[in-house]
């Protein structure tokens, strides 16, 4: 049994100076012209771009020019104009709180995030974080470490193996490629804190970001009746640091930073500039099924000033969950309606609210005062046949 | 050691049937969904041999991913369309004996959006139509899944605060307008009870 050792060891030995040859790329890869260096990188920025191709030609792209205008200026103002050209930033529609960057400088930016970012401090903060994991090389490092923690726990495991001591490795391995890859987010969100402060911007607004998703992940656990899962540690086989961790080293960071010249937060201009797709992004929100979380995102767009459309957002969101809420939806419908900034939709809300809670008249003529203002209401044959009684 | 291997060949054959399979459909009148709905197809249609919900069968012509007849046999009061992933976590919007053909749509609508991670899901129609003889809805939709637009016809109503209804979804390229007219004949062949 023993004799198998050198023969294993033969083997590891030969097979590591194959793993060693490549070339370690130097440079900024947002530099002008920059092309992709060794083996490695040139295969990873391969494969992200037939990956881009297929991005590019994507349904779920949101197009809008000046949205997509507004969301390069803010990228650029971060992380200066020389880097910023070298990023393709792509605003993908799904409602959920994520960015992610490739190797090549592909920025993913998901509608759900904009939803949840308050202000432009907070944009900056991701868009800081995804592009330090491009000029890091993050994804080279991290496909080299995968690669290393795979090979050594696969050889160990046959040499157990081979030795009569049979042991799976591979875990041990992965613990450790974990591990450096939640370095790599903590290295990101320090750069991404950087370079926003640098442009201008309020530091603290980076931990706000976590405070936030936290906080939301409460609102979430009680509409559901469940335990918050906003703590819980997912043990060592997570990519990301714990919200919390993040939170709390990003303020520690954040005060530290904060002068006179980082108070830049852009409330009004976030707001004015995302305006054209907002009513798309909360409509994909709260027909999510996901009560808490949703009213929770619509509070904080209010920050205590409920325009029209966001009393109407919030009367449907009562209207879908039940009996017992459709009275709070019809209070919310009434308030929306008297606003001058109520959309089409609340005659259509209220009127169909209006009829579950017993007021069948009141409801029927609701539908068709609707009807007269939507005229192309894809619903028109059936919300006609209700106001007419049938 | 051989025994061993003898075990687990037997256990493999025992697990045989429970694989997923497809069935021919016989162009005679059937019911569906293990409940008193009943159709009338024509021939070339397949049965899944694997029930999605309780209440749910799903027949397709060239395989589910190009056409998917879905009948639904009656789903109960505070019942989902399709099955839960985390029923604490992640419900899904579940069935009201009251609701009417907008409700329906929206029930439709909510579903498919956290089922099939389809964001740009639109209600294209929302009318009255009869079915199974007596008055029901019909409805339109199309959305985005895996890089393609499909389109659906749902049809059906309530009876004794049960949800009957069949669902024919398609990619809009082609196979939705080709298979339309046969799952819409199947649909007005629909018989409850």
């Amino acid at each position: 049994m023993i004799a198998r050792w050198p023969a294993t060891a033969a083997l590891l030995l030969a097979a590591a100076p194959v793993m060693a040859a490549d070339l370690t790329p130097t440079g900024s890869p947002s530099a002008p012209g920059y092309t992709p260096i060794g083996r490695d990188e040139q295969g990873l920025w391969a494969e992200a771009d037939e990956q881009e191709r297929e991005l590019k030609a994507s349904k779920l792209i949101v197009r809008d020019p000046g949205v997509n205008a507004y969301l390069r200026r803010v990228l650029c103002r971060t992380v200066g104009d020389g880097h910023c050209r070298a990023v393709r930033l792509y605003l993908v529609r799904a409602p959920i709180f994520n960015a992610d960057m490739g190797p090549t400088g592909v920025l993913r930016l998901y509608t759900g995030l904009l939803l949840r970012v308050r202000d432009e401090a907070e944009l900056a903060a991701i868009l800081g974080h995804e592009f330090t994991h491009f000029e890091n090389r993050h994804s080279l490092a991290d496909m080299r470490r995968r690669r290393s923690a795979t090979n050594w726990g696969a050889w160990l495991t046959v040499a157990s193996i081979a030795a009569s001591a049979p042991r799976n490795y591979t875990p041990d391995f992965l613990v450790s490629y974990y591990s450096y890859s939640r370095d790599q987010e903590r290295e990101a969100d320090l750069g991404g804190l950087h370079r926003m402060s640098g442009a201008g911007y309020r530091p603290l607004a980076a931990s706000n970001v976590w405070m936030h998703l936290r906080e939301e992940k409460d609102a979430q656990a009680r509409g559901l009746g469940v335990r918050s899962l906003k703590d819980r540690d997912y043990g060592p086989f997570v990519s990301h640091p714990m919200d919390v961790e993040r939170m709390t080293y990003l303020a520690r960071e954040g005060q530290a930073l904060t002068t006179p010249a980082t108070s830049f937060d852009g409330l009004d201009d976030y707001r004015r500039q995302l305006a054209p797709i907002w009513p798309m992004l909360i409509d994909d929100q709260i027909k999510l099924n996901d009560f808490g979380a949703s009213e929770y995102v619509l509070a904080n767009l209010a920050r205590g000033d409920w325009t029209g459309p966001l009393l109407y957002a919030r009367a449907e969101l009562y209207r879908a969950r039940g009996l017992i809420d459709q009275l709070t939806a019809e209070a919310l419908y009434r308030q929306a309606i008297v606003r001058d900034d109520a959309p089409v939709a609340t005659w259509r809300g209220l009127g169909l609210v209006l009829l579950r809670n017993g007021r069948a008249d009141e409801g029927r003529a609701m539908l068709r005062d609707y009807l007269r203002r939507a005229p192309d209401a894809v619903d028109r044959a059936a919300l006609q046949a209700m106001a007419d009684g049938m | 050691m051989n025994a061993k291997i003898m075990t687990m060949a037997l256990a493999l054959l025992l697990a045989a049937p429970a694989v997923a399979g497809w069935k021919v459909v016989a162009p005679t009148r059937v019911t569906v969904a293990q409940s008193t709905l009943s159709v009338t197809p024509d021939a070339g249609w397949n049965r899944w041999t694997v029930k999605p919900i309780r209440n749910e069968e799903r027949w397709s012509l060239d395989g589910p991913l190009l056409n998917r007849l879905s009948f639904y046999g009656g789903i109960a009061q505070d019942e989902p369309l399709a099955r839960e992933r985390n029923r604490k976590r992640e419900p899904l919007p579940k069935f009201d004996r009251t609701m009417r053909a907008t409700d329906i749509a929206e029930l439709i609508e909510r579903t498919v959006r956290i089922t099939e991670e389809a964001p740009d899901f639109v209600t294209e129609a929302v009318e009255p139509a009869t079915f199974a003889g007596q008055p029901g809805f019909r409805l339109r939709y199309r959305y985005t899944a895996g890089e393609l637009v499909r389109r659906g016809e749902a049809r059906g109503r309530i009876a004794d605060g049960r949800l009957y209804m069949i669902v024919f979804t398609a990619p809009a390229l082609h196979y939705f307008d080709a298979g339309l007219p046969r799952a819409a004949a199947i649909m007005d062949s629909a018989r409850i009870g």
